[in-house]
Parts: C-alpha cells; sequence; structure tokens
C-alpha cells in the first residue's frame, strides 16, 4: 500500500487542535501534580503520624496500579461516590495530575536529601520558624535542584494523556482515530500522531536535559 | 449506596481469565524486554557508528512517543502491510520493544556507573573488549541495574492495561467487560485497582528479596514509563 | 535598635550579669555518653574558647545552646531563659544567639543581602528599610560592603564566613556561638576571618568559639576551655592554660597543637 500523506496533511486540522489540548491538559495536570507533590512532600515530613502513614498507602496505591485504572476510578467510580458530578476533563486532569503527584512527590524527595543538612541549622539557628524554614530556604533550593527532573516529568505526563481519550476527551489521540475512521488512513494519521508526539516530548526531554547541564549556578 | 458483591463474584471467571492474561503478557513482554535492552545497550554503546546511531534512534523514538499509539499503530496500520498480529500478540511485540528501549537506557547507566578503574584495570590485563565486557563489566551491573530495571519491569506490568484499547482480554477489559453486563462500575474498577495493586506488591515483594543489600535510587523513577 | 550592653566584666564591681549557665548537663546519643557533667558559666561580655581533640565533644556543647541539639539531664540558661522542650522558649533563645558554623551554611538560593534580611524581616519584623540599613552596616564592618547584591558561591571562603557573621549579627544576637569557623579555609583567609571576630570581640561581644587557633585563643579569650571526651578537663584564663596547664591531657594536647 502506498503511503498518502499528501492527501492526509490537508486534512489534519484537527490533530493540530487534538496536539494543542494535549498541551493544554499536560500542563494543567502536571500544575496540579506539582501542587499534590509539594503537599505531599510536606506531609511526609510532618510530625503527624497519620500524614505519614497517608503519604505512605497514596504512593503505594499510585505505583502499584496503572494510570489507565485511576483514570477509569476517577471517572466512573469517584462521581457517584462523592456525588459530585465531575465531567470528563475534570476527572481525566484530576486523575493525571493526582498520579503525577506521586511521582513529583519521589522527585522532591530525592532533591530534598540533598540539600546538606547545615541549610536546616543555619536556618534554625536564626530562629525561623518551621514555616519559613521549608517555604524560604528548603523548598526553594529543593524545586532548584530537581526542575530538570521535573520538565522529565511533565513527557511523562503528555506520555499519559492519550489514556484520556478513553474517558472521551480529544485530545491528540482521540482525534487521530477520529481522523482515521474518517478517512481509512490510519497509517498516514497515526504516524503523523506519533511524529507530533515526538516532537513534543523530544523538544521537552532535549530542554530538560539542557538545564540539567546548566543548573550549577548556585551550588556551593 | 451498597457494594454490590455478587456482581464481582458472579464474573469471577472473567476476572481470573483477565488476571492470567495479565500476568501472562507480562512474564513473557518483561524477558523479551530485557534481551532487546541488553542487545540495544550493547549497540549504543558500541563506537561503531552503524550500530551506535541506530540504537539512540531506536531509544529516542520509543522514549519520546506514547505506548498507546505504538500499540494502534501497531493494530490498525500493520494489516495494511498483511502483517495482522492478533491483539494479544501485538500485546507481546508492543510491550517488549517498548520495555526494550528503557531496559537499554537502565543498562548503560549501569556500565557508566561501573568505576571507570574497573575498564581501565581490563584492559590493562590486556583482556578483549567482549571477554571483559561479558565477565568483568556486566556482572557488576547487577547492583546499578537491579533497582531501575525492577521499576521498568514493574512498568510494564501496568501499561498492559492499555492493551485492553484493542479488545486484549487481560484485567482491565475484564472490568469493562463486568461493568458492561451488570453496570457496576465502582465495584469492578474498585475491585481491579485492588487486584493491580496485589500484582503489583507482590512482585515489588519478590523482587525485593532478590536485591536486598541493593539500594534502590530514588531518581530511578523518573526513567521509569507508566 | 540599639542593644544595650551590659556593664564591662570587671572583678572588682558587683557579679556581671550571666549570660550562659550550664550546670550538671549530660547529654548522650542513644547509649553513648557524649557530654558528661558539663558546668560552664559566661558572663557578659566575656571571650571563651573551646579546644580539644576532635570527638571530645567541644561542638555539640555549644550546639546545644541553641538546641540544634538537645540535651538529656542538667540545666541550660541562657540569658535568663531556661532551654526547655518549650518551643517558646527556644524561639527566644535562638533570636538572641547568634551562630556561626564550620561550613558557613549561607542559603545558596539568596544574595548576600537577602541572606542577612531574612532572618531580621521574618523573626524580628522589622521592615525592608531598616533591615537592608542594618545589614549594610554589619556587611560594612565585616568588611564586604560591595558583595551585597552577588550569590554566595561566587565569593572565597572567607568572605562567606564574614558573610555569615554578618548575617548573624543582623539578629542583634547578644551571643555569638563560633563552631570551627576557620576549619573550612584556605589557609590564607583564616586571618581576615580571625580578625573580624576579633574586632567583635574587642566591642564586648559575649563569645564563645569552638575552635583550634591556639593564637586567637591567646589573644583574644578570657578563659580557655580544655575539653576530652565529652568532659571539661580544664577552664583557665590563658596565660595560665598556655604557661602553666595543669592536667595532664591538657598538657599532652598542648604540646601536640604548638608544637609546629
Amino acid at each position: 500500500m502506498d503511503l498518502q500523506f499528501l492527501d492526509i496533511i490537508p486534512k489534519s486540522g484537527p490533530l493540530f487542535w487534538g496536539a494543542l489540548y494535549t498541551l493544554f491538559v499536560g500542563l494543567i495536570a502536571c500544575g496540579v501534580g506539582i501542587f499534590v507533590g509539594t503537599g505531599l512532600l510536606l506531609m511526609r515530613n510532618s510530625r503527624f503520624w497519620l500524614l505519614r502513614t497517608f503519604v505512605g498507602i497514596y504512593g503505594s496505591f499510585i505505583r502499584g496500579t496503572p494510570a489507565l485504572v485511576q483514570i477509569l476510578v476517577f471517572y466512573y467510580a469517584l462521581a457517584p461516590l462523592t456525588g459530585i458530578n465531575i465531567g470528563p476533563f475534570t476527572a481525566g486532569i484530576m486523575a493525571v495530575g493526582f498520579n503525577s503527584g506521586a511521582y513529583v512527590a519521589e522527585i522532591l524527595r530525592g532533591g530534598l536529601s540533598r540539600i546538606p543538612k547545615g541549610q536546616w541549622e543555619a536556618a534554625e539557628a536564626l530562629g525561623l520558624p518551621k514555616r519559613k524554614v521549608w517555604f524560604k530556604i528548603i523548598l526553594p533550593q529543593v524545586f532548584h535542584s530537581v526542575i530538570p527532573l521535573l520538565v522529565n516529568e511533565f513527557t511523562m505526563v503528555i506520555k499519559i494523556t492519550p489514556l484520556l481519550s478513553t474517558i472521551t476527551l480529544v485530545e491528540l489521540t482521540r482525534a487521530s482515530q477520529m481522523l482515521y475512521n474518517e478517512t481509512f488512513r490510519p497509517v498516514e494519521v497515526l504516524s503523523l500522531a506519533a511524529l507530533i508526539y515526538f516532537i513534543i516530548c523530544f523538544s521537552i526531554s532535549q530542554f530538560g536535559e539542557h538545564l540539567q547541564r546548566r543548573s550549577r549556578k548556585y551550588r556551593l | 449506596m451498597t457494594f454490590d458483591y455478587a456482581a464481582i463474584w458472579d464474573n469471577r471467571d472473567i476476572l481470573i481469565n483477565g488476571v492470567f492474561n495479565t500476568l501472562l503478557i507480562s512474564f513473557i513482554a518483561i524477558p523479551i524486554g530485557i534481551l532487546i535492552g541488553v542487545l540495544i545497550c550493547m549497540a549504543r554503546i558500541s563506537k561503531r557508528r552503524l550500530l551506535h546511531w541506530p540504537a539512540i534512534a531506536y531509544i529516542e523514538l520509543m522514549r519520546n512517543i506514547p505506548l498507546l499509539i505504538l500499540i494502534f499503530m501497531m493494530f490498525y496500520a500493520l494489516p495494511f502491510y498483511g502483517i495482522r498480529l492478533s491483539g494479544l500478540t501485538t500485546g507481546f511485540v508492543c510491550l517488549s520493544i517498548y520495555g526494550g528501549a528503557y531496559f537499554a537506557e537502565v543498562f548503560r547507566g549501569g556500565v557508566e556507573a561501573v568505576p571507570k578503574g574497573q575498564f581501565d584495570a581490563a584492559k590493562a590485563l590486556g583482556l578483549k573488549y567482549g571477554f571483559y565486557m561479558r565477565r568483568v563489566i556486566f556482572p557488576q551491573l547487577y547492583t546499578y541495574v537491579f533497582p531501575p530495571g525492577t521499576n521498568i519491569a514493574l512498568t510494564m506490568i501496568k501499561e498492559s492495561s492499555l492493551l485492553s484499547m484493542i479488545t486484549v482480554a487481560e484485567l482491565t477489559y475484564a472490568a469493562h467487560d463486568i461493568n458492561g453486563r451488570t453496570f457496576t462500575p465502582i465495584e469492578t474498577f474498585a475491585t481491579i485497582a485492588l487486584i493491580y495493586w496485589i500484582i503489583c506488591t507482590v512482585f515489588l515483594k519478590l523482587t525485593g528479596m532478590l536485591q536486598s543489600h541493593v539500594h534502590t535510587d530514588d531518581l530511578s523513577n523518573s526513567m521509569a514509563i507508566r | 535598635m540599639e542593644t544595650v550592653h551590659p556593664p564591662a566584666l570587671n572583678p572588682t564591681s558587683d557579679a556581671p550579669k550571666v549570660m550562659v549557665d550550664i550546670r550538671h548537663m549530660n547529654k548522650f546519643y542513644g547509649d553513648f555518653q557524649v557530654l558528661t557533667d558539663i558546668n560552664l558559666t559566661v558572663h557578659a561580655r566575656e571571650r571563651i574558647v573551646i579546644c580539644g581533640p576532635s570527638g571530645s565533644g567541644k561542638s555539640t556543647l555549644i550546639r546545644c545552646i541553641n538546641r540544634l541539639e538537645e540535651h538529656q539531664d542538667g540545666d541550660i540558661v541562657v540569658d535568663g531563659i531556661p532551654l526547655t522542650e518549650d518551643v517558646k522558649n527556644i524561639d527566644q533563645i535562638r533570636s538572641e544567639v547568634g551562630m556561626c558554623f564550620q561550613q558557613f551554611n549561607l542559603f545558596p538560593h539568596l544574595t548576600v543581602m537577602e541572606n542577612c534580611l531574612l532572618a531580621p524581616m521574618s523573626v524580628r519584623n522589622m521592615s525592608r528599610s531598616a533591615a537592608e540599613a542594618l545589614a549594610r552596616r554589619y556587611l560594612e564592618k565585616v568588611k564586604i560592603p560591595d558583595q551585597a547584591e552577588k550569590y554566595p558561591s561566587q565569593l572565597s571562603g572567607g568572605q562567606q564566613q564574614r558573610v555569615a557573621i554578618a548575617r548573624a549579627l543582623c539578629m542583634q544576637p547578644r551571643i555569638m556561638l563560633f563552631d570551627e569557623p576557620t576549619s573550612a579555609l584556605d589557609p590564607e583567609m583564616i586571618n581576615e576571618v580571625l580578625e573580624t571576630m576579633e574586632e567583635l570581640a574587642r566591642e564586648g561581644m559575649t563569645m564563645i568559639c569552638v575552635t583550634h587557633e591556639m593564637g586567637f585563643a591567646r589573644k583574644v579569650a578570657d578563659r580557655v576551655v580544655f575539653m576530652d571526651q565529652g568532659q571539661i578537663v580544664e577552664s583557665a584564663a590563658p596565660k595560665t592554660f598556655f604557661g602553666n596547664p595543669k592536667n595532664e591531657r591538657t598538657q599532652k594536647f598542648l604540646q601536640q597543637v604548638l608544637q609546629h
């Protein structure tokens, strides 16, 4: 069978919008992930036993179940259970964001473990209260040291967004499914979709590596 | 609202079949993935350009497109070239070649983590490349490769859930199936989440026993597929 | 706000104010006893140098004074405030006691100026302009007024340690603790830090310094405390301490340190 990209490309507008939607969903989910991850990190280091246990269970659940199942649980189970009717968009973003949050928490934990003990001591010796120590001294350094990993995490999030096609979000994968069902040209359409994903993820991860190389600005 | 146990219990055969298929797919795809990983890694660290660059292209391609797209391409596009694979076969093939790229990166990371002095010593003894890689370097990889490798394998088990989208009757598909019959989404999806969790936790415990003295690098997660 | 210093230590006047009072203090790491029956009284404007072999517990001792380490029994009273579990007391003591560390521990993500502003603004609730004026004054005092906008990593080790001193001074502490402030420095930078410390001593700051710099001890200290194996072995004015040490362990230590 000969490839007919020239026929498909003029019709590939939906793929472009799908790609934008993917990026949009990915960005929001990543934001949710960073927020959740930071929360988990703080809870993990809390003096309350209950919070620390919760973080353990949460991490175990996220790492022990497929992202697809998490999305389905969010979409099908959470709304009837809580009585709040969240649409597929919110459910999808929440599921991906909460998934990412557990991994962001791991990344941040790695960063935290590399903060020298002296930073805590100096901050405490100055009499700074706990909250200030975390938000002014420790977290800025943790985030700075893990920026490349967080960028990488963004590509991870992009790579799980295709799963949202199962809950009817028209992101890039769903858009391409619709397009090849219409054109009967899965080879060309899927190749284009793969290329778009590749361009997005590859450029982001290269950017992350670039950051990694020059992230030595203010190391002691 | 009550939890409808009967819906799950009456359809236990479907679930059991699903679990069986999930385990089958994972435990065929993981070893093949490791094998592919070793080969690609060898090519990747080789100095011959004809091996080096294709390996990089393969790794980067696999790492930068979502697995679902790969699965769809295999399943929907290959038939146009006269290659018609069953869903299950597509599953094995996709998961292993996808996982293979990640395993290759893990092995490469391991080779780079082996102290340079080991290579120098092996070369100084006059050992040949193939020989010292096989007898000196690879045996030392274990420590560096096991924790992130476990992560990749674990992710492959989880990723097998994507095959439900091409109607492979694994665990997630089983849930859709049961839900379609009984309209009990909460029960079914909660149940399979629990089953996945048990499979993964048991897997981690087993591998944990194999590597009791190896420390998990907390950053290895960032390399894992999900 | 200008700190009013208590009257100078003068043996003939009535008793000067006690700044740090440690009584029968013991500290354990699990079963291991790191500090045994420590008794130490430091008066206002006194300069104490603590020395001893490594592992003798001298750093641990001064870290107990601002509760970076917990002690198990005995009492520590700092500037009239008893050091207990009470978080309020700990916070109050920490804002009265400045500390400099061996590894400087400047905050690498903040500029020199921001390092100095952080505590006065958030602990003392000072306005930015007041805190900045204060910071400039102390940066000038440690002789690095023109580096305020740089990041710590752009400074030499000696400069970093002087910034750390300025940062501590910005809280206008009544006591300064120095934990081996020159040990991590290249030899050519040690003097600039010691000079800063000497100047501080001349101005009447109450200081407790853990250091191996015996020259500094001789020149500045009112009292030298020698520690070994978690105990205070000897405590004397520098003249007696260096000229006529009583304890055998002190003699041995001094022989080793002063040999070259």
